[in-house]
């Protein structure tokens, strides 16, 4: 009996110990890794959106709370120490699930410039909004006030309607958060 | 106790070097050598979890009952297989990239839970530093050798720069799996040629 | 690669191919080496693996999954996958031992010494990484696992049918053994390059 109760005692010793180290070592690696997948993620996206910035927008980031289960990652940009707009991402639905788009907004409420993150859209098809640089493009200047809607300030891509709709969708829904995200961010 | 210090460093360089004369760990040897930066990162890596495993396994190994020593060699060395796949996913995201499921599988290396096993759980700690350390060095430099090889010819790159003339057409059979195999098991019988040549 | 929602199938006939033909888990792959060239010397070895990678791959594809998908995910502790699975494995494994030496003293004795050996094999903790990365639902990981140990089977086999010929081969000293398997895998991985073109 003794003899069962040694083993036992020491498997959950190294159980244990292997817990502790464990959660140590993960704590302590947790942020770096969150950024090396956002880097991997939306680096490029980020250096699209702002015209010019000098820091890094991504090991910066702003985690804002939205709802008490949604929590965003909002990224700085700044020139010389000063914030000069700030980007986060908004999600529309589209064909092919959800699209993901970054948008870039300056401190006024202006968008500065948009790029899609991720999607499921239909190659040639569905992907002729997301890579037109001409429909991306529409977005620029516009911001809180604007209707953002397809065929009233927004032109959809023909053959692309659905897309356009879902990539506009997700800039108007991050249009309406930007009073709350702007309150955060300070 | 100098000499035994040595000498049980150096095997591990040669004699028993894996996975050459100790025909272990042929997984990420095969997987991980497609260029030299991956070689060297899982050797590295391996290095690492192998010195820290043997070591805590010697320390503890008057306290570990013999019934169960298997899954306490399997959670000390999974905990340190998991340290290392943290550290390198936070600071060498690339290397992590590359790697994929190799860094997770030297749990299932015979190297770590073989020289649990064979060495370490009967050794004393600075033995068991030596022969970790050893081995976990040697199994680097094959890894860097084969890597170096089938980089340089399979892509002719070396640290992914481009060293061969411009009119290089790289062998890309080396790159390929097929071409691991073959290249490693040419290795082997040179270095065998090589050790029978000393005797 | 394969994130799919419905399968139909010829989804998973094309699974089947890719696991046992196109990307090899052992060839193509890598996963498994150690005891491949270690087993692979005598047909009835071969045989024997074979069948005991099949029967706990089989298995413990799915229990990994679940693991994954209802325990590691509730409790945010996926970093502990390598670890969860690990013992998993090794307490399946062991059960597995018990149970046939318990039932079948004859099962045993042909299948029971490869069980240990089954444990450390990349194979199997390799496969249970590959059903999570490539986000399987639950019966594809069924149909993958059992594709993949199949494929481990037939390199293993065809592999010990080639070296049972050695014997009357005259194969250089430096070269024999592990160096002549090795490079002998390699070819017939060459071989299986040709079905590329059959799945993704």
């Amino acid at each position: 009996m003794r003899n069962i109760l040694k083993l036992i005692v020491v498997l959950t010793a190294f159980c244990v110990g292997s817990a502790f180290s464990l959660a140590f070592v993960r704590q302590a690696t947790k942020e770096r890794i969150e950024y090396q997948k956002l880097k991997i993620l939306v680096a490029p996206a980020v250096k699209a959106v702002f015209p010019s910035y000098d820091n890094d927008p991504i090991l910066e980031r702003i985690k804002v709370k939205l709802t008490e289960k949604e929590i965003i990652n909002v990224f700085p940009a700044k020139k010389a120490g000063n914030l000069i707009g700030i980007a986060y991402e908004g999600i529309g639905s589209g064909h092919g699930g959800a699209v993901e788009v970054l948008i870039g907004i300056d401190l006024n409420g202006k968008i500065l410039g948009i790029k899609i993150v991720k999607h499921g859209e239909t190659p040639g098809i569905g992907t002729k909004a997301t890579e037109s640089v001409e429909f991306l493009n529409q977005f620029k200047g516009k911001g809180v006030g604007s209707k953002l809607a397809v065929g009233e300030d927004i032109e959809a891509v023909s053959g692309a309607t659905e897309t356009s709709a879902a990539i506009t969708e997700a800039v108007r829904k991050a249009i309406e958060i930007f009073p709350k995200v702007k309150q955060e961010v300070g | 106790m100098e000499g035994r210090l040595v000498k049980e460093f150096t095997k591990g360089l040669w004699e028993e070097i894996p996975p050459f004369r100790f025909v272990l760990g042929l997984c990420p040897t095969l997987a991980c050598t497609t260029a030299v930066r991956d070689g060297i990162g899982m050797g590295l890596c391996l290095t690492f979890v192998l010195v820290c495993s043997n070591m805590l396994i010697s320390l503890l190994r008057k306290v570990i009952p013999s019934q169960v020593r298997i899954p306490c060699f399997i959670v000390v060395v999974a905990t340190f297989v998991i340290i290392v796949e943290l550290v390198t996913q936070a600071y060498f995201y690339p290397l992590y990239m590359a790697l994929g499921i190799f860094i997770p599988l030297i749990v299932v290396n015979c190297i770590p839970l073989g020289r649990a096993e064979a060495f370490a759980s009967k050794n004393a700690v600075i033995y068991s530093l030596a022969d970790g350390l050893g081995m976990g060095l040697g199994f680097t430099c094959s890894l860097t050798a084969l890597a170096i090889f089938r980089e340089i010819f399979g892509k002719g790159t070396l640290l992914y720069h481009h060293i061969m003339w411009s009119g290089f057409e790289p062998f890309a059979f080396l790159q390929k799996p097929p071409g691991a195999f073959v290249c490693l098991g040419l290795m082997l019988g040179i270095m065998n040629l090589i050790g029978s040549g000393e005797k | 690669m394969m994130e799919q929602q419905v399968w139909t199938f010829s989804d998973y006939i094309m699974l089947v191919v890719s696991g046992v033909l196109v990307n090899n888990i052992l060839l193509i792959r890598f996963l498994g080496n150690c005891p491949f060239l270690g087993v692979s010397k005598k047909m009835d070895t071969a045989v024997g693996m074979t069948f005991g990678v099949i029967f706990v791959l089989t298995c413990t594809g799915p229990i990994t999954w679940f693991v994954e998908h209802y325990l590691l995910e509730k409790f945010d502790i996926v970093y502990l996958e390598t670890l969860a699975f690990i013992l998993t494995i090794a307490v399946f494994v062991q059960l597995v031992e018990m149970a046939i030496k318990k039932i079948s003293p004859g099962l045993y004795r042909g299948l029971g010494i490869y069980l240990p050996l089954i444990t450390t094999n990349c194979c199997i903790l390799g496969t249970c990484f590959y059903n999570i990365r490539f986000k399987f639902g639950f019966i594809p990981t069924i149909v993958f696992s059992f594709a993949s140990a199949l494929g481990f089977g037939l390199a293993l086999i065809i592999m010990a049918g080639i070296r049972e010929r050695f014997h009357y081969a005259r194969i250089p000293k430096c070269f024999q053994d592990t160096s002549i398997g090795l490079i002998t895998a390699g070819l017939i991985g060459l071989s299986f390059f040709a079905f590329a073109g059959l799945a993704k």
